[in-house]
């Protein structure tokens, strides 16, 4: 945005191969920034969730569909705890993250979609390959 | 082009009793803005109202632009609260890669750390944590940086070069400083505000200071 507004000012429009170059270069880096930031997150608590994610998978593998319902609430529950204990023991890194752009409800929605959407790809390739 | 910084129409109440209510708070690029005021009156709270992260009725406005969640906006204010932020586990490295500042210029004004690029945050001691902290938000690109005792955990040295740092600094942007070692925070202030009864008022002289009742000189 400010890439822009500088260069509006100086008589610059999109329609000008440069400027837009910088601008799309400009997002890339945002957006890869914004990436390795919710990831440095994530490590908060990914060993845990890849620990419960594989236990859950192994219960699948061994009782099948009968236990999906066991399987799906126990990784639900587990992601609440999990945010539960973030929130209160690491709340004071979310300052960090604002400081550098990136609100709390972006990091909580990417990694917990994240998570999610892995452990259910992981279920249906794991009911494939039985 | 000068910027500025507008707090008023501030609300604030725990369980019924109100904490703040006569607020307004001017800060301008190019200055640096105390804020003292005894333990309880709420300047901490203030600081959170401002930046967003402690919702309530209030008016906070760049520019005369009324903005509700400045903490979206790094690019307008960046905040310096008065615990520890940075993640233990980041390098020195990482830390001002992410806010885009250089190591070397760092080391070469703070000399104990040269060559520690690759420390993490969590080895550091309290007060080298609290200097990585100040620095990276006094130097961030931003039109505006509130800082919650910012003197706290440094060693007499440290504060001399840090109040270096921020009057340099101040060309830059405009700065909101709040802690009791107010001696330190009046010596560089352009402009002082004293947080007492829910209000702040704005001093004339440093003899105001005594006379709201905030320390004896």
């Amino acid at each position: 945005m400010l890439v822009y507004l500088a260069a509006v000012s100086h008589g610059w429009t999109l329609a000008n191969p440069r400027i837009l170059k910088a601008l799309i270069v400009v997002a890339i880096m945002r957006l890869f920034k914004i990436i390795r930031l919710v990831w440095t997150f994530y490590k908060n608590f990914l060993l845990l969730s890849a620990i419960i994610t594989a236990f859950c998978l192994r219960a699948f593998w061994m009782y099948g569909f009968a236990s999906f319902f066991g399987i799906f609430w126990c990784k639900v529950v587990t992601l609440g705890l999990t945010y539960y204990f973030i929130n209160t023991n690491k709340k004071n890194e979310y300052y960090y993250y604002q400081n550098l752009g990136v609100a709390k409800t972006l990091l909580w929605r990417a990694t917990l979609s994240f998570d999610f959407v892995l452990f259910l790809l992981l279920l249906i390739l794991t009911y494939h390959l039985k | 082009m000068n910027h500025v910084l507008e707090i008023d129409g501030v609300q604030l109440e725990f369980d019924g009793r109100k904490i703040l209510s006569g607020i307004y708070l001017r800060c301008e690029t190019g200055k640096i803005t105390g804020l003292l005021g005894k333990n309880g009156q709420g300047k901490s709270c203030l600081m959170k109202i401002i930046y967003g992260s402690l919702p309530c009725e209030k008016s906070v406005r760049f520019d005369h632009i009324s903005i509700v969640e400045s903490f979206k906006r790094p690019d307008l204010l960046v905040y310096l609260p008065e615990f520890n932020f940075i993640p233990k586990s980041l390098s020195l490295r990482r830390v001002f890669q992410d806010f885009g500042l250089e190591f070397s210029k760092f080391q070469d004004r703070f000399s104990e750390f040269a060559t520690r690029d690759k420390s993490s945050v969590g080895s550091l001691s309290g007060g080298e944590r609290r200097l990585i902290e100040l620095y990276v938000i006094v130097k961030s690109a931003s039109q505006f940086a509130m800082l919650d005792e910012p003197f706290t955990h440094l060693n007499p040295l440290q504060i001399e070069k840090v109040k270096e740092l921020l009057i340099e600094e101040k060309t830059n942007k405009g700065l909101l400083i709040t802690d009791h070692m107010y001696r330190h925070t009046i010596d560089i202030c352009d402009s002082l505000y004293v947080l007492t009864n829910r209000q702040t008022y704005l001093t004339k002289s440093v003899t105001d200071i005594e006379t709201l009742g905030y320390a004896r000189l």
